[in-house]
């Protein structure tokens, strides 16, 4: 007999997104750290058609962890098709009447001298940098000759998009508070669709994407996809929080494994740390 | 060429130059002009709002002005005295000025506390009474408001001004009667919060 769709946990006020099973995990371990749920809430009990975790309350927010997309047994990351952050992030915000969609994860770092893995980024403005321009490079005769034609990029079209102020200001509030075993880092951040291993190219976004106020903190895969959840564009309903796993240069893939579990671990501690000190002041 | 010292010569009048060149029109003999708010349902909601004014000349309708919602060119047309173009449309239209003035509390206060302050607030009022928003706020995501903290009074007191100063723009600015303000405000603050929660878009999912 199918089990009745449980209709009293398919509301919330916010939504964490998850991309990984590796962050699912961390939002499970700090779930757990702090006695909260996480209450699997299978497809087939689901009202909203998809497998999820209910959180319950956690400070002022009733809070729904959308688990990562997969196709058949294949995982989905990204922002693009029908499981793709984007589709998934609208579908989500109308069934579950959300306010707010936080992006979890990992991400990469750009100032390795400085940042940590394990350190958390939260995004003052996503820089949605797969909008660009290809245009053929004028090159002299002999490198034409050894190198053929080349090109460049540019990144003109590419806007700086603002997240959800009251999701930014309660992350800022917990920066502030402290007390954390990794640094946080508020700023602007990277989004496409690119696995970057490659220091150069990440060094040459970071230098040609449109300037802005706050400086670029990190990268990562899915955020740009939340803005197709915000149907005004003057009501955002995103922020991403996201922990270092890596540098986004030649060692990514060496270092990705042994960093992923603590970057994933200490994002959801820090968000969830945010919504309860909100709460007792 | 513009001179520093024009920017100090400047007339003191701050308005937006859309809503000073709809002042001087609106100033011409036998023109006024109504407002229309559209906004295209979509499978996951309601789309960016559009304002369409129409200038009626000497009776005769000029061609029609369409420019994406803005909350400061409502205040412009609410300082104008310029009406929506029936009381359904005046209702689309505060709804949509609720929500830009809740804005500074939802920011300072987080969605969940902001939800459940809104809650409380209109439930310890007679608003429950209208069917509508009682409706509504079956649906609705808030938790209990813990009227101990500390945060609990500004946040409270910055939703109910937000309110009343949307009823007394109806009132004073635009010149409704009590009676038609209230019907208005009771169907712009029942939409405000059927948008809020999710709560036709869930219909429409067979969530409800």
């Amino acid at each position: 007999m199918p089990t009745r769709p449980n209709a009293a946990k398919s509301r919330c006020s916010l939504l964490l997104f998850l991309a990984t099973p590796a962050e699912e995990v961390g939002l499970k371990e700090a779930a757990m750290a702090r006695g909260l749920p996480f209450e699997r809430i299978k497809k087939n009990e689901s009202a909203l058609g998809e497998d999820y975790h209910w959180l319950g309350p956690v400070g002022d927010e009733i809070v729904i962890a959308v688990r990562p997309a997969r196709d058949g047994g294949r995982l989905v990351m990204g922002l693009i098709g029908v499981l793709g952050s984007a589709g998934r992030a609208m579908r989500f915000k109308v069934a579950t009447g959300a306010q707010g969609i936080v992006q979890l994860g990992m991400a990469f770092g750009v100032d390795p001298r400085n940042q940590k893995a394990g350190d958390e980024l939260v995004s003052t403005s996503i820089i949605p940098y797969d909008n660009r321009d290809i245009r053929p490079a004028p090159r002299r005769w002999l490198k034409r000759l050894l190198c053929g034609d080349g090109y460049r990029t540019e990144y003109l079209q590419v806007n700086r998009e603002l997240p959800r102020p009251g999701l930014v200001e309660s992350f800022r509030r917990e920066q502030r508070r402290g007390g954390h075993a990794f640094g946080v880092y508020l700023g602007a951040m990277l989004s496409g669709a690119a696995r970057i291993h490659c220091r150069f190219y990440r060094d040459d976004l970071i230098r040609n994407v449109p300037a802005g106020e706050d400086p670029i903190v990190g990268g990562e895969m899915e955020g740009v996809g939340l803005l197709a959840a915000s149907t005004v564009p003057d009501d955002p309903i995103w922020c991403v929080v996201k922990g270092i796993s890596d540098f986004a240069d030649e060692e990514r893939d060496a270092v990705i494994e042994a960093h992923r579990p603590i970057a994933c671990r200490n994002a959801a501690q820090f968000v969830l740390s945010a919504l309860v000190n909100d709460a007792t002041g | 060429m513009t001179t520093i010292d024009d920017f100090f010569s400047k007339p003191t009048e701050s308005l937006h130059p859309r809503v000073r060149n709809w002042k001087t029109r609106l100033g011409e003999p036998g023109t006024s002009a109504t407002l229309e708010v559209f906004r295209s349902e979509t499978e996951v909601g309601q789309s960016q709002p559009e304002m369409n004014l129409q200038f009626i000349k000497e009776g005769h309708p000029l061609p029609l002005e369409t420019v994406p919602w803005d909350d400061e060119l409502n205040g412009g047309l609410l300082r104008l005295a310029v009406k929506a173009v029936s009381a359904e449309q005046e209702a689309e239209r505060f709804a949509l000025g609720l929500r830009a003035a809740m804005r500074k509390a939802e920011r300072e206060f987080g969605d969940g506390y902001f939800n459940a302050v809104l809650v409380d607030l209109i439930t310890d009022s007679d608003l429950t009474q209208y069917p509508h928003i009682a409706e509504v706020l079956k649906h609705s995501t808030a938790l209990s408001a813990n009227r101990d903290s500390e945060r609990y009074s500004p946040c409270r007191e910055m939703i109910a001004d937000a309110i009343s100063g949307r009823a007394q723009e109806l009132t004073d600015l635009l010149g409704y009667s009590q009676e038609e303000a209230k019907n208005i405000l009771v169907s712009a603050l029942a939409r405000y919060l059927d948008q809020r929660f999710s709560v036709s878009s869930r219909r429409r999912f067979g969530l409800l």
